[in-house]
């Protein structure tokens, strides 16, 4: 019987496809993209028959078709095609790449949401082609004018320098330096990372966010507004970053090898006069203004030495061409099963002075396991990186008269110029994260993650004296570990007519330790031992420890209807441990509202308008401080008061006690940082995503950052730390991009975008009284935190000009006196001519003005690719427009004492206009270094000067092969890429870098250098 | 349906996480133990503290004769840096001198004071019967008081410690205000007499604590500074009636040990204060009768005669007619305040029931001189009566009219914080 049947099936079967076969036939077919790569697991359908398949591996697909049949062919990532089947050649169907502006899905906080539905602002930047042709010891450099609003300044061209990240402008308020910046929050695959360390647990300055690969990262989402940041709750007040790494694609595997190598061209130096020069220089300035009886040093006048003539060029001796390695190399792929991917790189910045570099080791492994028939996918993420920084131990001055030889000079060998030694900081971090996602029902999701994070960095510095072999070290460890524990439940339900919604509901708790141990020699031991190991009583240890914990519930809801009207609100609550139990908990909700206005009937005739969408938000979010003690009063280690004091003391027979032995004082009411920030935005796109355009205004108040109030320090209330400032920040964003396809193989994209933002202080402690900056020691920083005034303007004495006569210095008419310079200089010809402000007839600090603004006004980016057949130009610009900075180093290097012959370099005094004598028009005063006041002064208004730049920052040039142009390629893909870093500068500024700068606007050139790199690489896909 | 299985197992670690215990971290031995002042005895100790901090802040560096006598010239203080106090030289960078420009002990006793009062209002009635309890709030209250008035006597304009208006800028006039609203309060709750352990009355007690003699004496004080004589005159003599004659005790610190180097163990030592001959002269003519119990004379110096070694006096008895003489001249009584004078100053040469309106002033500065000496007051008495430029030559008029007779802040106290120097200090 089973045998009958089996033979009828068998005859109806072949019947039915010999029947079948007259009209139709199976077919082969492949679908490509436009490289002409195979799309895999592209689905292709007839239209209007229950037929389809998928594409495999090499994007082959069999289908049984007829003439005349319309395929549907769709994939991921791609616009879909319809393609009326006629002859076979209609089956090599090429996909082209989707318009990404409108269906592309991004990555929000704890979720993910289509770029039509958003309604904060938020963007997107695709890190995978940047990092490509570019080598970057961190993310933060490569994305430099991409997103408008967020402002990067590298500060320092050192190997491993830590960049300055602001999102719509400055919020952070110190009474001494600019170190605080606002920093954003960091998340990378939904996870918070350790982006910096306290200044108290920090042992090492490199970049803590430099040991993230570049190449690991597919895009970055920037999170700047409240509504879509204010889900990070208390820590996100400015701005949110979050990374997404590279995960495994379907298909086969992906294996890519991208091999860079670098030269790094020593930039522009300062201007040195040299040899000759210098003597000449030195013997002008000794004739015009030293006294009788002073005579150069025989360095100048001896024409026996064998260094009369010489010109040592000591910055050529510290700078010097150095390479840049970067190997990078990965593993990916996905299935049914999951997914994984497995990655490595290797950079070797070698600095471009003496003694300094920058490595980076790092591996990480992502994989994902589906389970459940794919209702239970764990994903596991371990990432490890190593990253080491070498600098000098001892400060290099390179500033040496150029009239000494150098160290390598037989005659000089052993000089104690600078000190030989090193200094190695190594930061390792291992991040681990785990995470299940249930779909527990339809629309129902549930996804719990537990993540930790360890972080050790070490850092060891022995200095040597070349004459006694003696050394000195230190040595410093310092740990920081999270542990983070998330679980989120996300409902997704659609309903009715175009009516959808998603409810978010999470918690999360986090516990944050750090520890820190540092050991160093008292003074220097007979021994040249590269670790601590000193004889007994020789070393001084200290160690500290820290903790914080954060418990956290949020929820977020969004509303579409039709894709049209949105509307989005989220509420989180953060109970921190930093502060007192009274004022524990904070609630940061925002509100969201966006129209998709182009849907509506009225612009249905409006063919060019592609999107069209109005967004408007508000919200409150929040950020702390390092001090994970503030609010508690705590005692200082070892100590049982500050005067030593023991507890016992004696009064009136009576033992006493007294309550003033801690060190803090407890404040219960220390509360968060309130930021409160509205948004409205215009997001359009035009002839089908060919030009769009992203306009965004806001107004982000900060109000309660932490300043100690007017207490004196050394009173009992020390600490006292009160929510006291508040700061306002107000601004425009554009984004301009076009897309445009010229010919077939001609394309033009052009992203520029600018943003404009202004900053003033609203309220500052003790009614509103200015702060000017000092620092630990008392140094005065020249800036001023004043109210009504953007923040850390200059706070300097007011220049006129130079006085060419006496009659020009004012006479007091009440007493006949002359006015008074500073440091009650008696003032005379060619000095400078401070403007007396308050009208005293003496300059003094009360007749410093606010002077200048070190804020940006403008920042942007203007980013170019043009596209031919296999070639491709990117250029990425940068610029700064609108504010001031101060010359420092200048300053520094005119400011001549007493023993300024044979010890310092000079600068060319042709190139700067120098006051001689009367009737010179010139800019400096006189640089008299016998005068008993020098007339070089810092914070002197005439050093300021216009910190606008306009940057090339890279230009890459890359060819790329692949099968469709080489058939016998033995790889997929292979581009060559030729890329120049930090091209060039137009700048007003007559430093070398108007870039680098700190916070404050206070040159820092001198530190280090930027170099110019010029890299060759080549990227293949296996 | 089986997926509620893993729900359950993953709600579970959402419960379990949810605990607001882990909000809580106190590093060990780190923090201040809480519910440390458990007992009167303990509480004690915290005013005792007080007290510590006051004597910190008066003795450290001989600071009560530098802001008083010896800036004036009257006394001399054998260490290096007297010389630069009595010519005025406050800027210098002696590490003395600039200690003494610190205003920190003094906001030490404030903070100390203002935790008792915090600890007091948290005790509840075992722990404190209502003599302790009002005596402690007193004492916390009256150290709070003199801590202020010392401040706005000493450096003009000061910030305010207080929760409400915590770092506000008080001109002198309202610190002492505020001073005297406190002083007005402790003196309903301080006892005439202390008791002590036994509850016995303690006169050793009394004379080194706060009790009501002493806080009316320095309410008293405060109203004369603020120009209020009227509000003195009468609280003085309501509260100083003849009936209350055996009751009265002065006050003063107690000398004891501290770790602190310079505060002085016996600070009245003649070996280190004393004046010199010319000057007793000057202040005691040769027949006054108080001389030889004030002062042991030898060739040419004169030493303060300290009859209990164990006791620094800052509001003594005898202040007390001088303060109603004052009170009562100031509010135009002037025969009243002649009877008190002559009453203050029993055994001067000088015939007092001859002044007028006009010369009593002088007089009564003179008094105060001569039998406060030791005590502190004198510039302050100076600031008070208008006098600094006539009696300390090197300022001006228009010196003084600039902050010259306060002292300069030290940059320790300016550091961190929005102060700047007094306009006439701030000169280079």
């Amino acid at each position: 019987m089973k045998a009958l049947m089996k033979g009828v099936c068998f005859l109806f079967a072949a019947l039915v496809i010999s029947l079948s076969g007259n009209a139709q036939s199976v077919m082969t077919g492949k679908v490509s993209d436009p490289d002409g790569k195979p799309v895999v697991g592209a689905s292709v359908a007839v239209r209007g028959k229950n037929i389809g398949t998928s594409t495999d591996t090499t994007g082959t697909f069999r289908l049984r078709i007829s003439v005349g049949d319309t395929l549907m062919c769709s994939s991921v990532g791609f616009e879909s095609r319809q393609i009326v089947f006629r002859r076979s050649g209609d089956l090599r169907i090429t996909l082209t790449e989707e318009n990404k502006t409108l269906s592309d899905v991004v990555v929000t906080g704890y979720k993910s949401q289509i770029r039509q539905e958003i309604t904060g602002s938020v963007t997107s930047v695709k890190m995978d082609k940047i990092a490509e042709g570019q080598a970057a010891e961190s993310f933060g450099s490569l994305l430099q004018g991409k997103v408008a609003g967020v402002n990067i300044q590298l500060n320092s061209g050192e190997p491993g320098a830590t960049p300055a990240i602001i999102i719509r402008g400055l919020a952070a308020v110190t009474r001494d330096d600019a170190s605080a910046i606002s920093e954003p929050l960091y998340v990378i695959d939904g996870v918070p990372i350790i982006s910096k360390m306290s200044s108290d647990f920090a042992i090492t300055s490199t970049n803590v966010l430099a040991d993230l690969n570049p190449s690991d990262i597919e895009d970055l989402v920037v999170l700047k507004d409240a509504s879509a940041a204010a889900i990070y709750g208390s820590r996100a007040a400015n701005g949110v970053i979050l990374i997404t790494t590279k995960k495994g694609k379907r298909g086969k595997p992906q294996i890519n090898v991208n091999i860079r190598t670098g030269v790094n061209f020593v930039p522009q130096l300062q201007d040195v006069a040299g040899g000759i020069k210098e003597r000449e220089q030195v013997k002008r300035l000794y004739d015009l203004y030293a006294p009788y009886g002073v005579t150069m040093p025989a360095l100048y006048t001896d024409v026996t030495n064998p260094f009369y003539n010489n010109s040592s060029d000591w910055q050529g001796y510290m700078y010097r061409t150095s390479l840049t390695q970067d190997y990078n190399g990965s593993i990916r792929g996905a299935g049914d099963f999951g997914q994984y991917s497995i990655s490595m790189g290797y950079m070797d910045s070698k600095g471009i002075l003496f003694n300094t570099g920058f490595k980076r080791y790092s591996v990480m492994a992502n994989t994902s396991l589906n389970a459940l028939k794919n209702a239970l996918v764990i994903n596991n993420t371990l990432a490890i990186s190593r990253t080491d920084q070498n600098r000098n131990p001892d400060a290099l001055s390179t500033d040496n008269s150029t009239l000494l030889p150098l160290p390598n000079n037989p005659l000089v060998k052993g000089a104690e110029v600078f000190q030989p030694g090193n200094y190695s900081a190594l930061n390792d971090r291992i991040r681990f994260s785990t995470e299940a996602a249930l779909n527990v029902v339809k629309n129902l999701s549930y996804k719990a993650s537990l993540s930790l994070e360890y972080l050790r960095s070490m850092a060891d510095s022995l200095v040597e004296s070349r004459r006694t072999l003696r050394a000195s070290n230190k040595s410093g460890i310092g740990e920081s570990q999270n542990v983070l524990f998330q679980n989120t439940l996300t409902y997704t339900p659609k309903f009715g007519d175009g009516h959808s919604l998603s409810i978010l509901l999470g918690q999360s708790m986090e516990r944050s330790e750090g520890k820190i141990t540092t050991v160093n020699s008292v003074s220097p031991a007979p021994t040249l031992s590269q670790t601590v190991n000193w004889p007994k009583g020789n070393s001084i240890g200290s160690s500290n420890y820290t903790a914080s914990s954060l418990l956290s519930y949020f929820s977020r809801l969004d509303y579409s209807f039709q894709q049209k009207y949105l509307l989005g609100a989220s509420i989180r609550t953060d109970g921190s441990s930093k502060f007192g139990k009274a004022n524990r908990w904070g609630v940061f909700p925002s509100i969201s509202a966006g129209w998709n206005f182009y849907k509506e009937g009225l612009f249905s005739n409006i063919t060019w308008l592609t999107n069209g969408k109005i967004r408007g938000s508000y919200g409150l979010s929040g950020t702390t401080w390092d001090n994970n003690y503030l609010a508690l009063g705590v005692m200082d280690g070892g100590i049982l008061d500050r005067y030593n004091s023991l507890l016992q003391i004696s009064y009136g027979g009576i033992s006493g006690f007294t309550p003033t032995w801690l060190n803090g004082f407890k404040n219960d009411n220390l509360t968060w940082v309130k930021t409160s920030m509205a948004n409205v935005g215009l997001d359009l796109s035009f002839f089908g995503g060919k030009v769009e355009m992203i306009v965004d205004a806001y107004e982000k108040l900060t109000k309660g950052l932490l300043l100690s109030t007017s207490l004196p320090t050394t009173s009992g209330y020390n600490e006292v730390y009160r929510n006291a400032a508040d700061v306002l920040n107000r601004g425009v964003e554009f984004t301009v991009s076009t897309n445009l396809n010229f010919s077939k193989s001609f394309s033009w994209n052009t992203n520029l975008n600018f943003a404009y933002n202004k900053n003033r202080v609203v309220q500052l402690p003790d009614g509103n009284a200015d702060i000017v900056k000092v620092g630990e020691s008392g140094q005065d920083f020249g800036s001023i935190v004043r109210t009504g005034v953007p923040l850390n303007g200059f706070f300097f004495y007011e220049s006129q000009g130079i006085y060419q006569t006496e009659s020009q210095i004012p006479v007091d008419p009440k007493t006949g006196r002359r006015l008074v310079g500073l440091q009650n200089k008696k003032l005379q010809v060619g000095d400078r001519n401070f403007k007396d402000q308050n009208g005293d007839y003496r300059i003094d600090a009360a007749d410093r003005i606010y002077a200048g603004d070190p804020n940006s006004r403008w920042t942007g980016g203007w980013t170019n690719d043009f596209i031919y057949k296999g070639f491709s130009l990117n250029i990425v610009s940068t610029f700064v427009i609108g504010r001031s900075i101060v010359n420092t180093v200048l300053l520094d290097r005119l400011r001549l004492g007493k023993g300024f012959a044979g010890s310092s370099s000079l600068p060319n005094f042709d190139n700067y206009s120098i006051w001689e004598q009367s009737g010179d028009n010139a800019r400096f005063p006189t640089l008299n270094p016998w005068g008993d006041v020098s007339q070089i002064t810092k914070y002197d208004s005439e050093y300021i000067e216009d910190g606008s730049y306009f940057k090339i920052k890279s230009a890459t040039l890359s060819y790329t092969f692949n099968k469709r142009i080489i058939p016998r390629l033995p790889f997929e893909r292979a581009r060559v890429y030729c890329t120049a870093d930090n091209l060039v500068t137009f700048q007003k500024y007559s430093g070398p870098d108007a870039e680098l700068v700190t916070i404050d606007g206070f040159d820092l050139s001198k530190g280090y250098p930027m170099r110019r790199m010029l890299l060759f690489g080549i990227s293949l896909a296996l | 349906m089986k997926c509620w299985k893993f729900i359950l197992i993953a709600a579970f670690p959402l419960l379990f996480s949810c605990n607001k215990g882990m909000l809580t971290i106190e590093p060990e031995n780190r923090t201040v133990p809480e519910g440390y002042y458990n007992s009167a005895q303990r509480i004690q100790q915290a005013v005792i503290g007080g007290y510590v901090d006051l004597r910190r802040a008066l003795l450290a560096n001989y600071a009560w004769v530098m802001y008083g006598e010896a800036r004036a010239g009257d006394l001399n203080v054998v260490v290096p840096y007297q010389s630069m106090v009595v010519n005025q030289e406050l800027t210098a960078d002696n590490r003395y001198v600039s200690e003494l420009s610190d205003w920190g002990y003094f906001y030490d006793v404030i903070r100390d004071a203002n935790d008792i009062l915090d600890i007091i209002a948290g005790a509840d009635d075992e722990i404190l019967n209502t003599y302790r309890r009002n005596l402690f709030r007193g004492e916390a209250l009256a150290l709070k008081s003199m801590a202020y008035f010392y401040l706005a006597r000493i450096w003009g304009t000061i910030p305010s410690a207080e929760k409400n208006n915590f770092g506000k800028r008080l001109t002198g006039e309202e610190a002492v205000t505020l001073a005297a609203g406190w002083a007005s309060e402790a003196k309903q709750l301080l006892p005439w007499l202390l008791l002590n352990d036994d509850g016995i009355e303690s006169v050793a007690l009394t004379a080194v604590r706060f009790n009501k003699t002493a806080i009316t004496s320095l309410y008293a004080q405060e109203q004369l500074w603020l120009g209020k004589a009227q509000e003195a005159y009468s609280v003085l003599s309501n509260t100083f009636t003849a009936a209350m004659a055996d009751s009265l005790s002065g006050f003063g610190l107690s000398n004891g040990t501290d770790r602190r180097t310079e505060i002085p163990q016996n600070p009245l030592n003649g070996n280190v204060v004393r004046m010199s001959l010319d000057r007793l002269n000057a202040i005691y003519p040769a027949g006054d009768a108080r001389r030889s119990s004030m002062f042991s004379i030898s060739a040419n110096t004169a030493t303060l005669i300290v009859r209990d070694a164990t006791l620094l006096e800052l509001l003594p008895r005898r202040e007390i007619n001088l303060l109603l003489a004052e009170a009562a001249w100031r509010s135009n009584s002037l025969d009243q305040a002649k009877a008190y004078l002559t009453m203050a100053a029993a055994g001067a040469t000088e015939d007092y029931s001859a002044l007028t309106d006009e010369t009593f002033g002088a007089a009564l500065l003179l008094e105060r001189q001569r039998m406060l000496v030791g005590t502190g007051q004198r510039v302050f008495d100076l600031i008070r009566f208008g006098k600094v430029s006539t009696y300390i030559p090197e300022f001006t008029e228009d010196d003084v009219e600039k902050g010259a007779a306060y002292w300069p802040l030290s940059a320790v106290s300016m550091k961190g914080n929005s102060w700047s120097q007094n306009s006439f200090w701030a000169r280079p």
